[in-house]
This record gives structure tokens, C-alpha cells and sequence, in this order.
């Protein structure tokens, strides 16, 4: 179900601080970095996605579309190699391909599913708090954050996200505890904003 | 004919042998005893089945989801391979074996696909793969490219017998106070020492979750097992109590100088032995119950040697009343014999055997050494407290009301539970919404075929079906020869070098379909169809969803059954049962009767211990509520036979004028105190069935004596001096 969580790694906006090789963030440079989309009400941006299987070094292409509306909706649309969407509503995942459609409730899940579940919807409020309640948070460079789950049974290991020059997040990567790796590559994003 | 205590005794020290021999071979504990064998059959479908072998664990506290899931991961690591499936600790893991043979035989599902289909489902596979997913599911993915696992999965869903609404695997009732967690177990519910094992590591490892205050089991496996244990501790209490209580007898025999009568009891202890390795001889084992309840009934036996010892042991008429009883008691014993309930059979089987056996003996020790064994009779008469025909004449009307008891010939009146488990069984019955699929057996020659012939039907009748036929294709020789153009050197088939990769496993696992293996189904069969099979029978599962379909079902295949059409089925067995049993065994004793007095009177007049017998149950029914169940109808039955002995001799004593003769009012008075010890110790019994039996023999018995006491002289002097 980490699937979720990439998904809300992929909601992560932009941020322009920048500080030293390996600083800890802490909450309120977190809280400050994110603070600035608390106004954002939408957002769609296109991928490239490349999953690297290690041990059969193979490398698994795909791209799509990411639409985020806040509060609470998600969609994930591969479009290649074959369309196949991903929809998360509040409690629903609903996923759809070859006009078939699949629907499940996170609530139904394991305590994992919803674990996780959860942590999507902490990406989604942009919760500083409790996203440092289950990461830790570092700055490796300039626009470069690497986040380490402090539970092991989130299934990956770790997470980087890459900023642009203007703040959007431009690659994200992380490795799960498989050792496979999935790299995706964000385009330009459209955001809206609430109109204060 | 009249037991004594001494006999039971002896039948103690069998039921002693019995549960220290528990693991014996030729003793059998199994509750299928109390089916006839049609239900039996048909029943053991659900035994035999793994469809049918869903349990659920419950635990009983306020579960966080994370203390389920520990608990439940808990349990899983304890039982090992015994659980087959269990949602809430679901990982592909568990289904490997049929996950494995499932995508290996799609070949012979469908004809090898087409470029644009192998294209388009591939990408899709693709697609999903490239998201972030535990390294179990993307192997179960790189075997299938064309998505069947999900079809795979909704199968399965549909195979399990219960419908109840589930959060991450569990069932949380409405309080949040108890957990329901389902677990398809892997061996049959016949296999109580398994379920026994599983149950003790189920306490354990609800000791290690904070929130777990307590948990059962409820299913057939733990059913099976209550019952099974219900019916060893019975045994235990049966023998504890019964030991005590004839010891108490034998404190009279002996204070009251009467210790010569306990020197029938080897003789009886001999016969008894006899009767059982006749019985292990003929139908191979003999039953808990029967060493349980059959010695109570051979003790009647000893009836014959404590009359004998009180008058002349050489006495023709002694013995021929004696004979007279044994008859009568015989008839009623052949009539049960015929009886379709397996228990019952060897119950009686036994029961004649030692009667017989126990005579023969008791005649020839007591001919030989009529000195040895002369005992003083008592010196008390009917007449010592005239009263007492008040109380029978009371009680002969009492036995009017046992036609207020209901009567309740459910299959639940043999079945044990315990509170615990009524309580879950009425949620369970409350919450699940009834699944009530018509079982339908297919031809075992050939199943396959068959099973697609009931396919068909249901497809065509617009009825949901689930069998072999969902999974093996009828044309599977030629589907899977369609594949061997993946093997072609040109085929038109073309794949990408990541999609070579990636599905390798199931090129490799499929290769050109010339290497999966054809299922013959006669015990050879994929994985993921072991719920249909059982000891080469195959079944099909129809699902109808309205009367009209129901009926179609059952128009088209009258041999369907669904659960509820079985458990309606019993009461009217019991009912075809008795229907005969009762005015056979009725008039066959009454003729006999008349065939030894020559009058009707007497004839009549021998009854009236039996009448007070069931005015003493019915009485007892009344005030404690006990219904009328199918075993207490036997119980009288039985009650009927043995009372028939006691007025025989009273009537025959009375015929002759002799009242005053102390020998034979002695030798009913032991009979029957020891009678009622010996069967005292059976309403501790919480088996239904024995509780049942016990409640009417002790009562019956209790109230056959007050009859042969007090009521025969009380009418015989009011009616015919």
C-alpha cells in the first residue's frame, strides 16, 4: 500500500529553502517550506516513471498524468504503456482500466493499508507535524531532501525529492527495501490557488 | 427384569478401561454415532469438503486493528499449514500452491490469444507493475499477463459459506467488544486431536495481546471437537459419580448382611466383557456411549440372579418369570435393533447380548452352587406403608402429562454446544446473511463432464454455479495446442525485450503448453479446486437466488441439498422412527404378555409400572421443562421394556396369592435402588443425548418401582381381590 505514499510524495510541493549538506529539517523549517501551498486547491502535472527491477536488471517504463485535488481527491493516470488510473477519494481507491473498474475501501484494509492511507492524507493537508512524526527529514544539497521512514514496515528504505529552480519538485526516487528502485521525473505543474 | 447396582459397577470399570484406553483402537468417540446412515452421508459432505472446513476464531475484548492483526499473525505462526486460508493475515504467501497451478493451466482455460490481446494486456500488467508493490505481488504479476488472479481471487470469495461483512479480514460485531476472524482450516473436522492442539495455542497466543480476554473457536472443526470432549468428560463424571453412588448401595447390601450378592457380580462383570468383544467382533468398534449407557441396561441381568438368591436359586418359577422378563425386554431390545440410527443399534445389540450371555451365566453358576449365593430376603411387603398406593396411583395419572411436553425432534437435541457457543451461533445466525448453496455431487466416472453438464444448465436457468467446470475447460486438449505456436520459429507473435523479461516466469512456467499437465480429476487435480473434492467424490455448488430458481434446482437435481433441507430432514426421520418402533414394540410386548397370563387383566395390569414410570418423567418434564426429544422417547421405549420384567413378576406373585412372599419384594427393592443409582449419575451428563437418556431412565426407573411396589398390589387388591 506504499503505493499511496507516492502518491503523496508526487502531491509534494516546491520549496526554495536551501541549507547545508545534511541538515536535519526539523518542524518549523518544515512547517515554514510547506506553509507556502497551504493556498494551493489544485494541481496536475505530467511524469516519467522508471522502476529498476536489480535483480533482473530490468527497467520498467511508464508516464502518465498526476492530478491532485485538495482536500482529499487523487488521480494517478498512466497513460503508458497501458492506461490504467488510480483514484483515491477520502476513504475510496478506485482503480479503472479497460473500462473495468475496481473499487476498495481503505478502511477495509489491514492496519497497514490504513497506516498508510493516512500518511497520503497527512501528504495531502501538507501536516508538517505528522509527517516528521514518521520521517525523518534531511537536506542532502541545494533542492535536495531526503526523507528515511523511521517504521520498516512502510516497505521502502528512503525517498529524495529534487526541486527545480523555481521550487517545483522536478525527480523524486526512492528505493524500496526490496532494493528495486522507482525514479520518477515531474513536468512543468499546473497549480491553483484559493482565492483568500 | 430389574438392574442391580452391582452390575453397573462393573460397567464402571469398563468405562474406567474406556477412558484410561482412550487412544484404544476398537473404541470409537465419534458423534456421526447418533446419524442415520443417509445423514450420515449426506452430512459428511460437510465434514469432508474443505468448502465447507471455515472456522472462525473469536475473540472475546476490545481489539485495536493492530492487536488483531498481531494476534491473528500469531496465530497463523502457531498453526502452520493446519490454517489454509485466513483474510486476516492475507499474504500471497498463503496461496502459493494454488496461486502457482492456477496460472500455470491457463492454457488449458482459453486459446492462445491473439498479438493485439497479448499487447494490450501486457502493457496493462506493465502499468501496474510499475508502481510501488511488494515483491511477492510483482513475482505473482511477472507469471500473469493476462490479469487472472483477480478472477482467481472473487472465486474464492464466493466458495466461502458465510456472508458477513469484513474489515481487513475480521469481523468486528457492533459493540467492538468481540472479533471474528475466519480461517479456512486444512484437514477435516474429524480430526478432533488436531483442532485440540490448535485451540490450546489459540489461548496462548491470546495471552501475548493485551486486548484479548478471551477466545473460541465456532465451525464444524470445533463442533466436532466440543462435542468429542463433551462426551470423554461425560464418560469421566459418569464413572466418578456412578462409582460413588453404587458404592453407597453396597454399603447397604453389606451393612444390612446382605454380601452374598455380591457374588454375582463377577459373573455379571464376565457377561459384560463378552457382550463387548461380541459387539468389537461384529461391527468392528464399539462406542463411549454404549460402554456408557449398555452395562446400565445388561445390569437388568443381574435382576435375574439378586430374584434367584432371594427365593429358592433352583426355583423353576422363579426362573421362569425370570425368562419371561428376559423375553419381553428382548422384544423391545430387537425392535430398537432395527433402528436407523447407528448408536442405537449397537446399543441394543449389545444390551441383548449381555442380557443373554449374563442369564445363560447366571443360570448355570447358580444351579451349580444354589448354596453359595441363598441370601435372607428382607423382611418388608407393600403393605409396610399402605400409603405408598396413593403416591402410584398419583403418579399413574401423572403420566397423562406427557402429552403437555413439545415435542423437539431436532438435529440440534444431539448436538452438544456449550454456552459459550449458543451465544455465538445465535450472532452468527443474527448477522450472516444465510448462504444456502444446493450441494450437488457430481458422477464420479466423470466428473469433469459432469460438472459442465450442471454448468450449462445453470448458465442457461440464470443460476450462479461454482465447480470444477469454472476452472477446467471441457476443450482443454485443444486449447492448450493452440499455445505451441508461442514455440514456432515464426510466429506471428511478437514481444518486446521488456516484456520478454519481465514475463519470463510465465514463459518459462507455460512453455509451448505442451508440458502442462492434463488433470484427469480421479485424484489428480489442481490446487485451487481441492475445496471440491473429497476421497475421489467431486461436488458443484449451485446458488439460487428465489424460490422459482430453488425449485428449478430441485426439479432438475432432486438429489441437491442445501444445510436448512438437512436439518429439516432429521425430525422427520426421528418421526418415520418411532412411528413404527412405538406400536411395535407396544403390541409385540402386549402380545407377549398375553401370551403368559391368558388374561387381559393381568396383561394390563403388568403395565402400570411403566405408566408410573412416565408419570414420575413426565412430572419431572413438567417442572424442569424438559421437552420431549427423540432420545427420551427411546429412554421410555426402554423404560417400557424393563418395566414389563417388574410387572411380570409382581403380577405373577399376586396371581398366586402370595403377596406376603418377602424374596421377591426384596429382590425388586435391591434391583430398583440399585437401578436408580446406577442411572443417578447420568443427568450430570451435559451431551444432550446422554442427559436425555439419563433424565428418563433415572425418572422412569424411579417410577417403575413405585408401580411394581406399591402400584400393582394397590389396583390388584382394589379391582380383582
Amino acid at each position: 500500500m506504499y503505493l499511496i505514499f507516492i502518491l503523496a510524495m508526487q502531491c509534494m510541493p516546491s520549496t526554495t529553502s536551501a541549507t547545508s549538506i545534511l541538515t536535519p529539517v526539523g518542524k518549523a523549517e518544515l512547517q515554514r517550506v510547506l506553509g507556502k501551498y497551504q493556498a494551493m486547491s489544485s494541481l496536475e502535472v505530467s511524469f516519467k516513471q522508471t522502476k529498476t527491477l536489480k535483480d533482473i536488471q530490468l527497467k520498467l517504463e511508464s508516464e502518465g498524468v498526476l492530478k491532485v485535488q485538495l482536500p482529499n481527491t487523487v488521480e494517478w493516470k498512466i497513460q503508458k504503456p497501458q492506461p490504467l488510473e488510480m483514484l483515491l477519494d477520502k476513504d475510496v481507491i478506485k482503480l479503472k482500466s479497460d473500462g473495468k473498474e475496481s473499487i476498495f475501501h481503505a478502511s477495509e484494509g489491514s492496519a497497514k493499508d490504513q497506516r498508510a492511507f493516512h500518511d497520503l492524507l497527512n501528504w495531502l493537508r501538507l501536516d508538517a507535524s505528522a509527517i516528521l512524526e514518521n520521517y525523518n527529514v534531511v537536506q542532502e544539497g541545494k533542492n535536495r531532501y531526503r526523507f528515511h521512514a523511521k517504521n520498516s514496515a512502510s516497505g521502502m528504505k528512503s525517498l529524495v525529492m529534487n526541486l527545480n529552480r523555481i521550487g517545483h519538485v522536478e525527480t523524486l526516487s526512492f528505493e524500496e527495501l526490496a532494493g528495486d528502485e522507482i525514479a520518477i521525473r515531474f513536468g512543468t505543474p499546473a497549480v491553483k490557488y484559493t482565492v483568500p | 427384569m430389574k438392574r442391580n447396582a452391582f452390575a453397573v459397577f462393573i460397567s464402571v470399570l469398563i468405562l474406567f478401561t474406556g477412558a484410561v484406553c482412550g487412544a484404544a483402537e476398537w473404541l470409537d468417540r465419534s458423534p456421526e454415532v447418533f446419524l442415520t446412515r443417509k445423514l450420515n452421508a449426506v452430512t459428511s459432505r460437510y465434514r469432508e469438503f474443505p468448502v465447507f472446513w471455515w472456522n472462525f476464531i473469536v475473540v472475546d475484548g476490545q481489539l485495536t486493528r493492530d492487536e488483531g492483526e498481531k494476534f491473528c499473525g500469531e496465530v497463523q505462526a502457531k498453526w502452520g499449514t493446519a490454517a489454509a486460508k485466513m483474510p486476516c493475515n492475507f499474504s500471497p504467501r498463503q496461496l502459493a500452491s494454488l496461486t502457482h497451478d492456477w496460472l500455470a493451466d491457463l492454457p488449458g482455460r482459453r486459446t492462445l490469444p491473439a498479438q493485439s490481446e497479448w499487447q494490450k494486456s501486457m502493457g496493462l500488467v506493465l502499468s501496474k507493475a510499475s508502481m510501488p508493490l511488494p515483491r511477492e505481488m510483482l513475482e505473482l504479476l511477472r507469471k500473469d499477463p493476462f490479469d487472472t488472479l483477480a478472477e482467481l481471487k472473487s472465486r474464492l470469495d464466493q466458495r466461502r459459506p458465510f456472508d458477513l461483512p469484513m474489515t481487513g479480514g475480521m469481523i468486528v460485531d457492533s459493540s467492538g467488544r468481540q472479533t471474528w476472524m475466519p480461517v479456512q482450516l486444512n484437514y477435516s473436522p474429524a480430526d478432533s486431536e488436531k483442532t485440540a492442539a490448535l485451540n490450546v495455542s489459540l489461548k496462548d497466543a491470546c495471552k501475548n495481546i493485551e486486548g484479548c480476554k478471551a477466545v473460541t473457536m465456532f465451525g464444524p472443526h470445533f463442533s466436532n471437537l466440543e462435542n468429542e470432549t463433551r462426551i470423554r468428560e461425560d464418560i469421566n463424571v459418569v464413572s466418578v459419580a456412578g462409582t460413588v453412588s453404587l458404592l453407597l448401595v453396597a454399603l447397604f447390601v453389606m451393612y444390612t448382611r446382605r454380601q452374598r450378592i455380591v457374588l454375582l457380580m463377577p459373573i455379571l462383570g464376565a457377561g459384560l466383557a463378552l457382550a463387548a468383544v461380541i459387539t468389537v467382533a461384529v461391527f468392528g468398534k464399539i462406542h463411549g456411549i454404549t460402554l456408557a449407557f449398555g452395562p446400565g441396561i445388561v445390569g437388568l441381568a443381574m435382576d435375574y440372579g439378586v430374584h434367584a438368591v432371594f427365593m429358592d436359586p433352583r426355583s423353576k418359577a422363579t426362573w421362569k418369570s425370570n425368562l419371561a422378563g428376559l423375553l419381553t425386554t428382548l422384544v423391545i431390545l430387537l425392535i430398537l435393533i432395527f433402528s436407523q440410527i447407528p448408536l442405537l443399534r449397537q446399543l441394543m445389540f449389545f444390551s441383548a447380548v449381555g442380557l443373554i450371555v449374563s442369564f445363560v451365566l447366571f443360570y448355570a453358576f447358580l444351579h451349580r452352587w444354589p448354596r453359595a449365593f441363598m441370601t435372607k430376603p428382607y423382611d418388608f411387603t407393600p403393605k409396610t406403608w399402605i400409603a405408598g398406593e396413593y403416591f402410584a396411583i398419583g403418579m399413574l395419572a401423572c403420566c397423562l402429562l406427557i402429552f403437555s411436553r413439545p415435542l423437539d425432534l431436532s438435529i440440534q437435541h444431539l448436538n452438544y454446544e456449550s454456552k459459550s457457543t449458543v451465544g455465538l451461533r445465535e450472532w452468527f445466525t443474527r448477522h450472516s446473511t444465510s448462504l444456502q448453496p444446493y450441494w450437488l455431487e457430481e458422477n464420479a466416472e466423470n466428473p469433469l463432464a459432469s460438472s459442465h453438464a450442471t454448468r450449462a444448465w445453470a448458465a442457461a436457468t440464470g443460476i450462479a454455479y461454482e465447480g470444477a467446470a469454472n476452472f477446467l475447460s471441457e476443450n482443454d486438449a485443444v486449447n492448450r495446442a493452440t499455445w505451441s505456436e508461442l514455440c514456432k520459429p515464426g510466429s506471428p507473435l511478437k514481444f518486446l525485450p521488456v516484456q520478454e523479461k519481465f514475463f519470463a516466469p510465465f514463459f518459462e512456467q507455460v512453455g509451448c503448453a505442451q508440458t502442462v499437465h492434463r488433470y484427469d480429476l480421479a485424484g489428480d487435480y489442481p490446487d485451487y479446486l481441492k475445496d471440491f473434492t473429497a476421497q475421489g467424490r467431486w461436488a458443484s455448488l449451485l446458488f439460487p437466488t428465489g424460490t422459482e430458481q430453488a425449485e428449478a434446482v430441485k426439479q432438475k437435481f432432486p438429489e441437491a441439498t442445501t444445510p436448512r433441507e438437512i436439518f429439516g430432514a432429521f425430525p422427520k426421520i426421528f418421526m418415520r422412527e418411532l412411528t413404527w418402533m412405538v406400536p411395535a414394540a407396544f403390541i409385540l410386548a402386549l402380545a407377549f404378555l398375553y401370551f403368559h397370563f391368558r388374561r387381559l387383566r393381568f396383561t394390563l395390569l403388568s403395565v402400570v409400572p411403566f405408566l408410573t414410570g412416565v408419570g414420575c418423567y413426565a412430572l419431572v418434564a413438567v417442572s424442569f421443562s424438559l421437552p420431549l426429544s427423540f432420545i427420551s422417547l427411546i429412554g421410555l421405549l426402554m423404560v417400557f421394556g424393563f418395566s414389563l420384567d417388574y410387572g411380570i413378576f409382581v403380577v405373577d406373585l399376586l396371581r398366586e396369592h402370595n403377596e406376603n412372599k418377602y424374596g421377591v419384594w426384596s429382590a425388586l427393592s435391591i434391583c430398583s435402588f440399585s437401578a436408580v443409582a446406577g442411572f443417578a449419575p447420568l443427568i450430570f451428563a451435559g451431551h444432550p443425548v446422554l442427559n436425555d437418556l439419563g433424565q428418563t431412565l433415572l425418572w422412569g426407573s424411579l417410577g417403575t418401582f413405585i408401580g411394581t411396589f406399591w402400584g400393582i398390589p394397590g389396583l390388584y387388591r382394589r379391582l380383582f381381590a
